[in-house]
């Protein structure tokens, strides 16, 4: 075991192996308020990836339902029982406030040298994907009415791989058959070496490898290498109808940017936050919480900053940088890694540095005659 | 003066803190050093003694006291060798067994929390054509499912390729070979290779991309346009896991150490298993071939040679390093 700093809980924990960081970080911002949960993404990935033979129930790509849909069955609630509580402990105020986590990561909770905590699930779990999907946490009686917080709620949270920085899966294999690339960080299971003990889907915390029944090794989200090595975003980022989401890469060999839109949003701005940050594995998909969920349910999972992210979220309209970083999602299929504030707009650089992407703030308005005087058709009002 | 006597303090504290740290780690590391033992037989034969058998994997069964010394195993030399092609062959009865302890895999990480099997029934025997052995071993109900959170029995014999090979799958530039067989594949060589339908027989996907014909679309008849590969990455990267048209239930691996043994492409050996009334019967055969590296080993020195084995139990979730071994055990090729 080595000891490897992990930002997302303030302080250093155990990790079998030592490793610089990836030159830089392949990273993604998910805004849980706009997931209408239409599973575009999910199909997306399924059609492009996992179609083969074997991979009938494998999600690389899944939108779950929160607090009762899961994918696989309690991938999440079976961990956090076996982890027990968790503990952050607040430095500082205002810009300079951070927490730590006292309580044992996954990697720490059964002593030195042993391999991660975690739970195999069963194919019973894998058989489900949408159970519990759109189910709100109570009834909605008589008289229920709006008052700024809803009184039930649910929320939909799109899952991939989150490529993380200290991986539970690649610490796992007794075969090393896991390695995270380090020209973008992205995890991969080494197809040929693989043979098929499943201590990587027992270890990864939220379940995003899986068993191939039928090459009867383990397989998982590829991050879509071959389109992020051309400067091309996710498939299931493109394809997000609701442009829920950003992809991009964190910087890893200095500062956080402030012209990066995802350094700006994550590690600047704060507003989006790490699933599960307290089971230590430095996930790299970020999340902007739900706003109308209560904080207790939201904080065992984004931890400690959502109050903070939520307040954020909706003070946006009077934060110009901001916003601008946020209308840059679902703009364009290239991977943008610099932005600027224009004016009334807000501008894109992909991995060429060229120009791609320039978005309004204020979509302009056209008003068109009754009759189209070019073709000699009348324009109906059909609303 | 009160100055002087202060870093005199100091220095004597501090000095006496490193001599306690010192003793401390000196008596953890004798305490927990774990010896690789090698055993060589006793040239004449006779039976070994195979020290720290048990003491090389703390918390094992009799930990603390050690097992009688296991007797050599004899390859015996017989003319006509039972038929590979039926473990049950009559013609094992008369051919001595060895019955051999095992114990939980505790050096390496995943390890072994539970012992399943006690122990192997091992059998040897050769003439100038073939090496045979049949290992035997209680198992009160199959496991041959691939699936997630489902295993299959396996068994495997190891035999150093080096002296002084480590048993523990052999160490840096100390190679072993292993001979390997599964369930799961004695199943796909006995009734068509383990399909969707094999594991769900009421499934149905309506077509998989570039097969051949009409749903179920097999594997092992379906799939031979490279193009129907193309979600199928273990079977394009040539992942011996995922063979459809495997050739025998068995493989040859090499290992330098934990977590590096690699398949051998084009081995020699061969292996058929049967399991009848709670017990798996499973015969290794090898032809005795000298350009082969471990026969021409067999051969050189046939009165020292070493093996080790190892059991996997599916139902108790064994795989990989979570196994029943032994340590190295004295083989004598009787001429």
């Amino acid at each position: 075991m080595v000891k490897r700093f992990n930002w997302q809980i303030g302080r250093e924990q155990d990790y079998p192996y030592d490793a610089p960081p990836p030159k830089r970080q392949v990273a993604y911002v998910f805004d849980t308020n706009k997931c209408i949960e239409c599973q575009t993404c999910t199909v997306a990935c399924k059609t492009s990836w996992t179609s083969g033979k074997g991979q009938e129930t494998i999600f690389w790509n899944n939108v779950e339902t929160k607090p009762y849909g899961s994918y696989p069955q309690a991938w999440d609630s079976k961990l956090m029982d076996k982890c027990g509580g968790c503990e952050w402990e607040k430095n500082g105020e205002g810009d300079n406030q951070l927490y730590q986590l006292n309580s044992p990561t996954i990697f720490e909770k059964d002593g030195p040298d042993k391999p991660p905590l975690g739970h195999l699930p069963t194919e019973r779990d894998y058989s489900s994907p949408n159970l519990g999907e759109d189910d709100i946490t109570g009834m909605v009686d008589q008289g229920h009415h709006f008052e700024g917080l809803h009184p039930v709620w649910m929320f939909y949270l799109a899952r991939i791989c989150n490529h993380c920085d200290h991986p539970a899966c690649l610490a796992a294999c007794p075969r090393k058959a896991i390695y995270k690339r380090p020209e973008d960080g992205i995890v991969l299971v080494d197809q040929k070496r693989c043979r098929g003990y499943q201590e990587c889907i027992k270890a990864c915390p939220y379940k995003k490898v899986f068993y191939n029944i039928i090459n009867r090794a383990s397989e998982k989200c590829i991050g879509c290498y071959p389109r992020v090595e051309q400067g091309n975003v996710a498939l299931c980022v493109e394809s997000c109808i609701g442009k829920i989401r950003l992809h991009g890469f964190l910087t890893t060999d200095g500062e956080p940017r402030a012209d990066n839109p995802l350094d700006y949003i994550v590690k600047i701005r704060k507003l989006a936050l790490p699933s599960y940050p307290q089971f230590g594995t430095g996930p790299n998909v970020f999340y902007i919480p739900p706003v109308h969920v209560p904080n207790e349910f939201l904080e065992q999972i984004f931890g400690p900053n959502v109050e903070d992210a939520k307040k954020l979220y909706k003070a946006l309209k009077d934060d110009r940088q901001l916003l601008g970083a946020m209308m840059l999602f679902g703009a364009s299929d290239r991977i943008l890694i610099r932005f600027e504030v224009q004016g009334d707009e807000a501008v894109g650089w992909d991995v060429d540095d060229k120009e791609v992407v320039r978005v309004p703030f204020t979509e302009p308005t056209y008003y068109r005659k009754h009759l189209d005087e070019k073709t000699g058709a009348y324009r109906q009002n059909t609303a | 003066m009160s100055e002087q006597n202060n870093s005199r303090m100091i220095v004597l504290f501090v000095g006496s803190l490193f001599v306690v740290a010192m003793t401390m780690i000196i008596v953890i590391f004798v305490a927990t050093r774990r010896p690789v033992v090698v055993v060589v037989p006793d040239p004449s034969g006779a039976s070994a003694a195979l020290p720290g058998q048990s003491a090389t994997a703390p918390g094992a069964v009799g930990a603390g006291e050690l097992p009688p010394p296991p007797p050599t195993v004899a390859v015996v030399r017989l003319d006509a060798l039972p038929a590979i092609e039926n473990p049950l062959d009559p013609a094992w009865e008369s051919i001595a067994t060895f019955e051999i302890p095992v114990e939980m895999q505790k050096t390496s990480e995943p390890t072994l929390d539970s012992l399943t099997v006690t122990h192997i029934n091992l059998q040897a025997v050769h003439n100038s054509e073939r090496f045979v052995w049949r290992l035997s071993w209680e198992q009160a109900e199959p496991s041959y499912r691939s699936n997630v959170a489902e295993f299959s029995d396996a068994v495997a014999i190891q035999f150093p390729l080096k002296d002084g090979a480590p048993f523990t799958m052999g160490g840096p530039d100390m190679p072993v070979a292993m001979m390997y067989w599964k369930a799961l594949w004695q199943k796909d060589i006995d009734e068509g290779f383990q399909d969707v339908t094999s594991v769900y027989p009421n499934s149905w996907y309506d077509f998989y991309w570039f097969a051949k014909g009409t749903g179920p679309q097999p594997v092992a008849t379906a799939f031979e346009d490279p193009a129907s590969h193309q979600f199928m990455s273990g079977m394009a990267a040539g992942n011996s896991m995922s063979n459809p048209h495997r050739a025998q239930p068995a493989q040859e691996l090499q290992a330098e150490g934990f977590g590096s043994s690699t398949d051998v492409p084009d081995s020699p050996v061969t292996a058929r298993g049967i399991w009848q009334d709670g017990r798996w019967y499973v015969v290794f055969e090898r032809p005795n071939d000298t350009v082969d590296p471990l026969i021409k080993r067999f051969m050189d020195n046939p009165e020292q040679q070493m093996l080790a084995l190892a059991v996997w139990d599916g139902a108790a979730q064994n795989r990989g390093g979570r196994k029943h071994i032994t340590n190295w055990i004295p083989m004598r090729i009787e001429k």
